[in-house]
């Protein structure tokens, strides 16, 4: 019995010595492959929350309708000087003699452009004086120079200069600030100069015989407080320029935003008594650098009643009178103007014109559209550089890739997304896909969304796309937005409006545990 | 979560070297003392026994329901393919268990006819679920969604304790019956488990993940070694006591038949002393980066979403609450037929229970009592459905020494690959039998030409010895 006993065990002992061989060295071949469905993101979007930017150009109605609101301020400004200036007057010579110790004379104001001043008062300016001799005196020789139709502080205005003893030429100047002048010579005529000039009596025995003293008498630097007149006819060209015109939420689309009801408003503010037509040339370009003219008509600035009063004007460019449907659905990013303005363009019509030194004229751009729309093919173009994604050598590590996209979008608009995938090196397509993202929310016959649309979207990852985007450098997104009915229908646009975007990934991966 | 760990870390740290015990040979084999360890009421073949300090006795046992080495390994395979199919074996019963005892001390001696043992013992257990759901997660060609990850049953003890005993025996019946008792008080040095593991994460759509987060893992001992000075006796004799006991019985019924039966560790400790409980309890939504577009609030929406995630388990910590936990009971059952004083074979049930969970072992055995010199026994055991355990051991007495060696799966120490369950004891008693009974020898040579049919004495092995 024992015998036997020991013999079973040691048959067992001898198969076990035959037991299988272990090779722990396999362990570098595991690999694992967790599966899972795991969200990606959660994102919401609400209307209401998006216009409470306090910098959106959109703004929000009693009725939470959506409108676009946006104003530039003095995109356009017109001051005194760029409306009437007096240029520097030549001189005009008189010739004072011994026999003939006074002169005076009536002479023409030069003006711009044919304007025709009955008064004005500067501000500043200048008399030049120069006085030239064929013999100097033996004494102070004093000139008067007046201005028989102008007055300071009330006199009429008179300035003396003197020739000093033994000198022959004089050149002199008087400042003239707040000199008045009565060019209408009792509302006869227009630009009168009554400029008297006379050696004083106490010197006109000091003058050498045979002498002859030329005045030239000069007006200069002259600087309008107020006139009156005539401005005469002419053009002013304003200054081209550019100014940024971003709508929140859409800055990155461009195209195919059909505003139902656009218009957009100039408003012009005059203290200038001047009738003035205004040209404009507003080009809005958008984010692909296309660009789109307003083709605004010209439109008058009224003049205002009375000095200190501002003429307030506003001129409405809308679809009638204008191209602004296209220039707004071309989602203008930047508005580019140019212009000018014409000053009695009717010509001598009307009452006089006037201006004063604080007179301008101020030009105003503003935008004000309810958001009812039709969006068709409303595109973003933009591309994701320095796209990198390594895999650090396991390529496989993906079996393959589901991604799940689901919407519950309360905005009546679809969206459509393609996704390129590009060479980092030669930026070609090595890849891609395209999803309907959204689906846009049903319509009543006012616009208003009814209820959410349901979207759901699945894309699939297999090895060659995964692959693609493995060597991709860079990710171009391609969206395309329409409005309800393939764009067909305008739409308005609510703070209500939400949109939730779910995404999520199904990944079988095959991992290898040595390369982790 | 990493003080858990490092809880967990410290407390298995303290478990390695431990050796094992399925017992399924020691019940049957009286020769050695340490049998008592499994039956207070096993009759004992030694008058006196004293146990060595130690050396007396040393156990290891490890057990793996779920796979053996070659079923991953084996040269020549796909060990993807292996994983895949132990994957596929693994189920909630799969189970890990390394445990250790070591004698510390023990005595024990025959008063009339009774038996009185006393001694310590230290254990150290590492019990757990072999987490079937993971494995499915990662290998498993189908099921592998980590969505639909649920922990709830996965259970985890480790624990290391020491046991005070004081066993008797008492034979009644004209010595055919004996009952026995064994009384445990307990010190727990380290010990943590996990009361709930109620972790889940399950796709409620395809674009949310429900967890749920119901985690109570309770640990004693192990924050002793986050102190700077520390007191090696307060980690020994913490207050983290509690009582056990065992009872057992024997029943000769006649020459050929006897039967046994015990049940072990009803008992449980408090744990007082540096406890340290982890708690989980939360529900909580992921829908990964949740952002508002009119916020554009995008930046670290990524580090939100993870942050969001930790925090959705909400783990705390809580200091100082005392627990108790129940021992890990076992309960033999065995049936033996005595061939003769020599020979006999035996059929053994064993059971143990974990977290209300039942774990069953069978076995056959024989048991060869050649002399006092040597006995040696064997058997072939199904322990937690794993079947290839073939086991030996043997006990050689050296004068008052008793050099004593048995493994419930010999194989396995040798066939490693294979290895699914084995342990490891051995040990030294010094231990005395005392005179044989002559007489007895004498009446059995007459009573083996004329056999007797009322024999009121039983005629088992303890007499012969």
């Amino acid at each position: 019995m024992k015998k036997n006993l020991f013999r079973v065990l040691f048959l067992g002992l001898v198969l076990v010595s035959c037991s299988e061989e272990l090779d722990f060295s396999m362990t570098d071949d595991i690999a694992i492959n967790p599966s899972g469905t795991v969200p990606l993101a959660t994102l919401t979007l609400n209307l209401g929350d998006l216009v409470n930017d306090v910098d959106s150009s959109i703004v929000v109605d009693p009725n939470n309708a959506l409108r676009i609101y946006y104003r530039q301020d003095s995109v356009f400004t017109y001051s005194a000087s760029d409306i009437l200036t007096i240029p520097d007057q030549d001189p005009f010579d008189l010739a004072v003699t011994e026999s003939q110790p006074f002169f005076r004379v009536g002479v023409a104001l030069g003006t711009i452009s044919g304007a025709q001043l009955a008064a004005a008062t500067f501000s500043s300016g200048k008399i030049g004086m120069e006085i030239n001799a064929r013999d100097s005196a033996l004494n102070d020789i004093r000139f008067e120079l007046t201005f028989y139709n102008a007055v300071l502080n009330g006199q009429t205005y008179s300035d003396t200069f003197t020739l000093p003893a033994l000198q022959s030429t004089l050149i002199d100047s008087s400042v003239i600030n707040g000199l008045t002048f009565d060019f209408s010579d009792g509302g006869t005529r227009v630009n009168f100069l009554d400029i008297g000039i006379k050696v004083l009596d106490a010197d006109t025995a000091l003058i050498p015989d045979n002498a002859i003293y030329t005045c030239g008498v000069a007006l200069r630097d002259l600087g309008l407080e107020v006139a009156s007149g005539y401005f005469g006819q002419r053009t002013q060209a304003a200054p081209a320029g550019s100014f940024d015109f971003e709508i929140n939420g859409i800055e990155n689309f461009a195209g195919g935003l059909f505003l139902t009801d656009p218009s957009v408003s100039l408003i012009t503010k005059s203290t200038v008594g001047l009738p003035i037509r205004i040209v404009t040339d507003f080009d809005g370009q958008n984010l692909e650098g296309n660009v789109v003219s307003l083709d605004a008509p010209d439109f008058n600035i009224l003049a205002s009643p009375s000095p200190g009063v501002v003429q307030e004007s506003r001129f409405t460019l809308d679809a009638n009178n204008s191209a602004i449907t296209n220039f707004l659905a071309n989602i203008p990013q930047k508005i580019l103007y140019a212009g000018n303005l014409s000053l009695n363009p009717d010509g001598d019509v009307g009452p006089p014109n006037f201006i004063s030194s604080s007179s301008d004229i101020v030009i105003d751009f503003e935008v004000d559209v309810p958001m009812e729309m039709r969006i068709d093919q409303m595109r973003l173009d933009q591309t994701i550089d320095d796209f990198k994604i390594s895999a650090g050598g396991n390529e496989d590590f993906f079996e393959d890739i589901k991604l799940f996209f689901n919407s519950e979008n309360g905005m009546p608009l679809d969206l459509s997304l393609r996704v390129v995938l590009q060479d980092s090196i030669t930026s070609d397509s090595i890849g891609g896909f395209e999803i309907g993202l959204l689906n846009a929310a049903p319509i009543n016959s006012s616009g208003r969304v009814i209820a959410p649309a349901i979207a759901d979207n699945e894309v699939v990852f297999d090895q060659a796309l995964i692959l693609a985007l493995l060597r991709s450098g860079s990710l171009r997104f391609i969206a395309t937005v329409n409005s309800t009915n393939n764009g067909q229908d305008p739409v308005k646009m609510y703070t209500d409006y939400d949109l939730v975007i779910r995404a999520a990934i199904e990944a079988n991966s095959n991992i290898k545990v040595n390369s982790l | 979560m990493k003080k858990l760990i490092g809880t967990l870390s410290i407390v298995l740290t303290l478990s390695l070297n431990v050796s094992a015990q399925s017992d399924m040979l020691l019940y049957n084999f009286n020769a050695i003392s340490q049998s008592l360890h499994t039956n207070p009421a096993m009759p004992q073949q030694t008058k006196v026994w004293v146990g060595l300090p130690v050396i007396s006795g040393f156990s290891t046992h490890y057990h793996n329901s779920g796979f053996s080495a070659v079923d991953i390994f084996a040269a020549g395979t796909d060990i993807n393919a292996n994983l895949r199919d132990v994957t596929a074996s693994l189920d909630a019963s799969s189970q890990l268990a390394v445990n250790q005892t070591v004698d510390l001390l023990g005595v024990g001696f025959r008063i009339k006819k009774g038996f009185l043992s006393l001694g310590a013992t230290q254990h150290i257990n590492v019990t757990m679920d072999i987490p079937y759901q993971l494995f499915n997660v990662l290998f498993s060609e189908n099921n592998n969604s980590i969505t639909q990850l649920d922990l709830s049953t996965f259970d985890l003890e480790i624990s290391n304790r020491t046991a005070f005993y004081l066993g008797y025996q008492h034979r009644f019946l004209d010595e055919k019956l004996t009952l026995g008792f064994r009384a445990n008080y307990l010190i727990g040095q380290q010990h943590a488990y996990i009361e709930r593991s109620n972790v889940s994460l399950t796709n409620d759509s395809t674009y949310s993940i429900q967890g749920r987060s119901d985690i109570m893992v309770r640990s004693a001992g192990a924050s002793a070694f986050e102190e700077d000075a520390l007191d090696p006796l307060n980690i020994a004799l913490a207050d983290n006591t509690g009582f056990a006991i065992n009872f057992g019985a024997h029943y000769q019924m006649n020459d050929k038949w006897s039967f046994s039966a015990s049940v072990l560790d009803l008992g449980s400790i408090t744990y007082n002393d540096y406890t340290r409980n982890y708690v989980s309890d939360s529900q909580f939504e992921f829908r990964g980066i949740e952002a508002d577009l009119a916020a554009n609030d995008f930046d670290n929406a990524l580090d939100r979403a993870l942050d969001s995630l930790e925090a959705g388990f909400n783990f705390e910590e809580v200091n100082g609450e005392s627990y108790t936990k129940s021992l890990m009971p076992r309960v033999f059952a065995a049936a033996n037929y005595h061939l003769s004083d020599k020979h006999a074979f035996g059929a053994l049930y064993h059971s143990r229970v974990w977290n209300g969970e039942a774990f069953h072992d069978f076995g056959v055995n024989y048991q060869g009592r050649i002399s006092r010199t040597f006995q040696w026994t064997a058997g072939y055991s199904i322990i937690n459905g794993t079947v290839n355990n073939i086991g030996a051991g043997f006990d050689l007495k050296l004068g008052a020494f008793q050099l004593y060696l048995m493994s419930d799966n010999i194989l396995g120490m040798v066939d490693y690959g294979g290895l699914q369950t084995t342990n490891f004891r051995f040990g030294i008693n010094f231990t005395f039998y005392g005179k044989k009974d002559k007489n007895k020898k004498k009446k059995e040579a007459a009573e083996t030409s004329a056999p007797s049919t009322n024999n009121n004495q039983s005629n088992n092995f303890i007499n012969y010895f």
